[in-house]
């Protein structure tokens, strides 16, 4: 069984497609294991996509196996491991490294610091799991990032009007907002605009009273 | 420039990690680089086990020579604490060369903290190919001589000499123990 999300984010020439798949893997024969993996589609405008992946979460079959209550499960778990991405996204866009850090940590278990006694065979395998995230992660943030520079945003009158803000740190924070809302599409122009334009409103206000 | 090697055996394992910095073909960044290889040769058998893989992209070091040795004192230092199960230590160590953890002393920018442990992820197939093959060589070796002897303790004593035989000048160490004490607990 196969059960896919997708989430997609436009920012001027690039689209980002995040897709999010559950599955069942088999072995002798039977249906063993799942496995979610969570894929990044990058489109520049008329050039090839291409895409880098990783797998996020493996293990046992869950006992829900075989029914309706499966492909339901496996539609959560492809959603939620996309969100999670666009998450750790939003948190390299603000430039909050703890966050971030502390995020992966909680999802992979990684960093020994706060555990009792962690085995090195357990503690490598995670930090290795972790890499190839965090390696996805730093591709898919400089194309984004990329994408962002290119746009209207680093115009300069617009530059000059949003950059007190911190652009990036706006940029990361409606990543976040459609990650929490769970939404399809994300026009993140749009949403940088709205976004940057209450926050101006908030500024001005707060700068009256 | 060749390659800086040093080994080590354990009963019938032999691992070799080498080390080059060399200068990439292509310009812009990076352009230099450290590769790391390991070469895990099981009974002496023709065919190897062979890993390869970027160490780090360094700033220009002073010789490229030193560079290759300090990453394959590095890479022994590592196994070291793993064999120990040192895992703070391990961690603090690949924290120094790849910087991916933030601390309250150092603002860290995300994409570092990123490329950091992209990059650690580069460098641990090599990792856990020798460190899965000791660990199976020391456990084949414990059944082999059906003595009751502690895990923990010899993997403690082994990861101890190994992080010794990284700083040594030394390029060969036979770990494999010569002698056992009573209770099993102490090798040598």
């Amino acid at each position: 069984m196969v059960v896919k999300d997708r989430k997609v984010v436009k920012m001027g020439d690039l689209t980002l497609t995040i897709e999010g798949t559950w599955m069942t893997t088999w072995k002798d024969g039977m249906e063993r294991g799942e496995e979610t993996r969570v894929r990044i589609i990058i489109r520049w405008a008329g050039q090839k996509a291409w895409s880098v992946s990783f797998v996020a979460d493996e293990g046992t079959l869950s006992p829900y196996a075989g029914g309706e209550l499966a492909r339901q499960y496996g539609a959560a778990m492809a959603d939620r491991h996309a969100r999670h991405f666009l998450r750790w996204l939003g948190l390299c866009f603000k430039d909050d490294a703890c966050s971030l850090f502390n995020s992966l940590d909680s999802a992979y278990l990684f960093n020994p610091e706060y555990r009792q006694r962690p085995g090195a065979v357990d503690t490598c395998w995670r930090l290795a799991r972790v890499g190839v995230i965090a390696s996805t992660l730093a591709i898919v943030f400089n194309q984004l990032r990329a994408a962002v520079c290119k746009s209207f945003v680093f115009e300069a009158q617009n530059y000059k009007r949003y950059a007190p803000l911190g652009i990036f740190a706006i940029v990361g924070e409606c990543l976040r907002n459609f990650a929490n809302a769970g939404g399809k599409e994300l026009d993140l122009a749009a949403a940088f605009v709205e976004l940057a334009e209450k926050r101006l409103k908030e500024v001005s206000v707060g700068g009256v009273g | 420039m060749e390659w800086v090697e040093k080994s080590a055996r354990f009963n019938n394992l032999a691992l070799t990690v080498r080390a080059r910095y060399r200068r990439l073909p292509f310009f812009g960044e990076p352009s230099h680089c450290t590769e790391i290889k390991v070469v895990l040769t099981l009974d002496g058998a023709e065919r190897s086990i062979v890993r390869v893989a970027p160490f780090r992209y360094p700033k220009t070091p002073q010789s490229a020579e030193e560079e290759a040795k300090r990453a394959v004192r590095r890479f022994l230092r590592w196994l070291g604490f793993a064999l120990a199960d040192d895992t703070p230590q391990l961690i603090a160590e690949l924290n120094a060369e790849y910087a991916f953890l933030p601390t309250n002393e150092r603002s860290l920018p995300s994409l570092d903290c990123v490329a950091g442990l992209g990059g650690i992820h580069d460098v641990f197939e090599p990792f856990f190919y020798a460190f899965a093959f000791l660990l199976m060589a020391i456990q084949a070796w414990r059944n082999e001589l059906g003595a009751e002897i502690e895990m923990s303790a010899l993997r403690a004593q082994l990861g101890e000499r190994l992080l010794q035989f990284a700083e040594q000048d030394a390029d060969f160490v036979d770990l494999t123990p010569k002698e056992v004490s009573a209770d099993g607990v102490s090798v040598r």
